[in-house]
């Protein structure tokens, strides 16, 4: 199994203001990410901060979205707020949640059915220290890249 | 401050992975169906851990990196499903590739304006817009040749040996990506 652990800036790129924009788009967006990944995971974390921003407007997107596409779902692993922090700074609350939840996927054997796990941002100092935790990235670029290739602009 | 361990068997994996042969796919610039078709196989292929590499037609390019990345080639595909004829880019990328002896398999409409002295019959898949039922009946035969070719070479490489393991696994993802390509493009047609 291939697992996308999305950051907050990627996820409301793609699901709220792509989704806003135009459906076609998302639609190949979503597409491409399904061929992609056996699954995107939405930490507790960036789940609490992409509803920051017009929770009950979000709230019913993400929720619309999860129903339609069911690769989309939450993380099953749980960080305590104290693992959290070893991350801060340099990295945002979200950010360092994705990274310990994949750190923590690496350790335990329940997960073992996983085969690669991707961390997915648009932050380059996420992605930075992700790479040197030894944690595969993809960053919002590539994906953006790979859509253009194909006629979709995002 | 600690961090926690990434596993051994983690590591591993992502050693095997470095260590395998690429497979690029080429398609003609403009050609905006088959750019579809080949960027979700490379999706495809990468939610399987396979290495494949698309040479970018509509974004930037950068000739440099794309050598760097043809020089691990072992095989290429090359797919038009719109196009008639090969592009200035696909042409030099076709020749770099022949240059350094990569097999090349194209799989093109009938019809199309091959370059010349860069393909050999037998690599050669024609379809035809009018009857996609055709892709369907000639892939078991395209697959079985191509699989009968790769243990060959597999066995004259020498068997048991790490060199000839990848050779194998490669020859097993180029036959996984020829038949999905014309899997996508009898879909294509069907639907047209």
């Amino acid at each position: 199994m291939n697992v996308a652990m999305m950051d907050n800036d990627v996820l409301v790129e793609i699901f709220d203001l792509t989704w806003k924009r135009d459906r076609k788009v998302f639609k190949k967006v979503m597409e491409y990410l399904t061929l992609r990944f056996s699954r995107i995971w939405i930490s507790d974390v960036v789940k609490e901060e992409f509803l920051r921003y017009n929770r009950q407007k979000r709230g019913k997107l993400l929720k619309r979205h999860m129903k339609k596409y069911p690769i989309l779902k939450y993380c099953p692993i749980k960080v305590a707020e104290h693992e959290r922090e070893l991350f801060i700074p340099p990295l945002d609350e979200g950010e360092a949640d994705a990274l310990y939840q994949i750190s923590k996927l690496h350790t335990s054997r329940e997960y073992s059915y996983i085969r690669s796990i991707s961390f997915v941002s648009n932050d380059q100092e996420a992605l930075k220290h992700a790479q040197n935790e030894g944690i595969q990235t993809l960053s919002y670029n590539e994906l953006r890249t790979a859509l253009r290739e194909m006629g979709v602009i995002l | 401050m600690s961090y926690p361990a990434i596993s051994h068997k983690n590591v591993i994996y992502n050693h095997t992975l470095l260590n395998t042969d690429m497979i690029t796919l080429i398609y003609p610039e403009g050609d905006w169906t088959a750019a579809e078709v080949v960027i979700k196989m490379q999706a495809l292929a990468a939610s399987q851990g396979y290495k494949v590499y698309v040479t970018p037609k509509n974004t930037r390019r950068d000739e440099e990196h794309i050598k760097l990345q043809l020089r691990k080639t072992v095989y290429a595909i090359f797919t038009a499903i719109d196009k008639r004829d090969v592009d200035e880019n696909s042409l030099w990328e076709l020749k770099f590739l022949h240059k350094n002896d990569v097999v090349i398999y194209y799989a093109v409409p009938g019809g199309f304006h091959l370059p010349e002295g860069l393909y050999k019959r037998k690599n050669v898949f024609y379809f035809s817009r009018d009857d996609p039922e055709e892709i369907i009946k000639s892939l078991d035969d395209i697959l079985a040749k191509i699989k009968k070719e790769a243990r060959e070479e597999s066995y004259k490489k020498g068997t048991g040996t790490t060199e000839s393991g990848y050779a194998a696994e490669s020859a097993a993802i180029l036959v996984a990506l020829l038949g999905l390509l014309l899997l996508f493009i009898y879909l294509i047609f069907r639907r047209k």
